[in-house]
């Protein structure tokens, strides 16, 4: 597959609030092009938020996301078309459509936009399948997956658009250490054979060692500190080594 | 103020606070489903595009409710000749005919479809969409620029519509069967088979046939928009899938009432 460029990701003073309580406040976030950052923090700190707000998907209270310069809710209502670069998210529960077989799930955007038909259709879903090791379950529905398969089901999704950026939120959840190895192993894959931009958030730092460049800590609505992965275990800001300390890592 | 004050003030519960919170509540779905009918009916030009999952749509509805409607239209179509020949005793019961088939037709086919069509089609498209939602799969759709009213709602939305009139036309035909069938056994009906039909002949017009199924399409139509926007209204929790099921049925009720109500005040001004 063709090797992407990446799209850079700005994220200035975000606050988003749900009712009376407050999630992000004036959050500064930068993600380079090509670069893969992971964002740890505690549950309940935002995180999802910030990976929603990134996509998309949710507005900011105030503040600005940008995606390559454009404001992330205008590049949403893009048609896929007509859109200047491509972004794809996994989500924490695969989020993959019931009703759909593993084939179906991967062609859905590729069918959906005209963008394939035929023996064409068909070469791209099994790209995206084999590069998840996923190609013997084409035919198979998301009920009948493991976690581990779900998840990797939803990554052959994502990879179909051909994405620029990658968002994966809670990529480990549900999955024991033995799969989420697997998984570190399957973003490796992506990230050395495509140049593009990923950001994962997770509370699974030895997950985030295995797959960032660098390191961000969200910590009471803000990123409190945002550290290069070879820098992580010499990190000296507290609730950052607490993480390290309580991951088993120093 | 104080935070105390605060909890007291969110949390009284006088009457006239919760008649507020309802119709603030009710007002809220309406905006929103007008909302989301303006949108559907936005994509129709997608309907070639989704004829597939507007056929699968019907198969699904048609297939649910299909045994439940010919059981509810027999029995319906001879209570009422049952107790129509009981109020006539001492009179003509050759009405017995256009009785039947004029309530069958105008009003009980079109209403109680409705009501079964909600209860059972419209609760299952508000927790399949409350589904989707908790479990992120309209977030999915929404980054793979998926439409989620032309994908989702669009084929619900036609499908109602045409299956509730379908399903009408039927439940008429079996409600007036059964009705002859009543006047055939029961022993205290005094008027022939011919007789009631000969009636129903007389006095039951195509246009009555018509305007009952027409009352469908319509009934279909607000269920399925009903369903689908307080199926995707769900946000967090498993919880908030059944409430949507049961708030789905609730409100379809109340609204195909109200429209029967304003179909039929339409109807007698032409």
């Amino acid at each position: 597959m063709q090797l992407k460029e990446g799209v850079r990701i700005e994220l200035k003073h975000v606050t988003k609030a749900y009712g009376d309580k407050p999630v992000l406040k004036g959050l500064n976030l930068g993600v380079e092009a090509g670069e893969t950052l992971v964002v740890i923090g505690k549950s309940g700190q935002g995180k999802s938020v910030l990976l929603r707000l990134s996509a998309g998907l949710e507005r900011p209270d105030s503040g600005e996301v940008l995606l390559n310069g454009i404001p992330a809710d205008t590049y949403r209502n893009i048609s896929a078309q007509k859109k200047p670069f491509r972004m794809a998210m996994v989500f924490q529960g695969s989020a993959l459509l019931n009703s759909l077989s593993v084939f179906e799930n991967v062609a859905l955007y590729l069918k959906e936009h005209g963008m394939a038909k035929g023996d064409n259709l068909d070469r791209l879903v099994m790209d995206a399948l084999t590069s998840v090791e996923l190609e013997h379950a084409r035919d198979l529905y998301p009920t009948e997956l493991s976690g581990g398969m779900r998840k990797r089901a939803a990554i052959a999704r994502a990879l179909a658009t051909r994405p620029d950026v990658l968002l994966f939120d809670e990529p480990t959840a549900e999955l024991d250490p033995l799969l989420s190895a697997e998984l570190a192993e399957v973003i490796q894959k992506i990230q050395s054979a495509h140049k593009m931009t990923i950001v994962v958030v997770t509370h699974n730092l030895v997950f985030a060692r295995q797959v960032a460049d660098r390191i961000a800590l969200l910590e009471d609505g803000r990123i409190a500190c945002s550290v290069k992965v070879g820098e992580l275990l010499n990190a000296e800001y507290p609730p950052l080594r607490a993480f390290i300390e309580a991951a088993a890592l120093a | 103020m104080q935070a105390t004050e605060r909890l007291e003030v969110k949390n009284s519960q006088g009457l006239l606070t919760s008649i507020g919170r309802s119709v603030l509540y009710g007002l809220e779905i309406l905006g929103q489903s007008v909302d989301w009918a303006l949108r559907t009916l936005g994509s129709f030009r997608e309907i070639p595009k989704r004829a597939g999952l507007i056929l699968d749509e019907m198969v699904r509805i048609g297939t649910s409710s299909l045994f439940i409607s010919s059981f509810l239209a027999f029995f319906i179509g001879m209570v009422l000749v049952v107790q129509t020949a009981d109020q006539l005793e001492g009179y003509s019961q050759e009405v017995l005919g256009s009785i039947v088939g004029l309530a069958m037709t105008k009003e009980l086919g079109p209403v109680l479809m409705a009501f079964l069509l909600a209860g059972r089609a419209g609760s299952a498209m508000a927790a399949e969409l409350a589904t989707m939602q908790v479990y992120e799969e309209i977030a999915a759709l929404r980054t793979l620029d998926v439409s989620v009213e032309s994908y989702l709602i669009l084929p619900k939305f036609i499908a109602t519509a045409l299956t509730l009139p379908l399903l009408i036309l039927y439940a008429d035909i079996i409600g007036i069967l059964a009705g002859a069938f009543a006047v055939a056994i029961d022993p205290a009906i005094h008027v022939s088979v011919n007789a009631y039909f000969h009636n129903l002949q007389a006095y039951l017009k195509f246009s009555d046939i018509i305007i009952g199924m027409a009352k469908g399409l319509v009934f279909g139509a607000v269920t399925a928009i009903l369903s689908c926007t307080i199926g995707l209204r769900a946000r967090r929790g498993t919880e908030e899938i059944s409430s949507a099921t049961t708030s789905a049925v609730v409100w379809s009720f109340i609204t195909v009432t109200v429209f029967d109500y304003i179909i039929a005040r339409v109807v007698l001004i032409f």
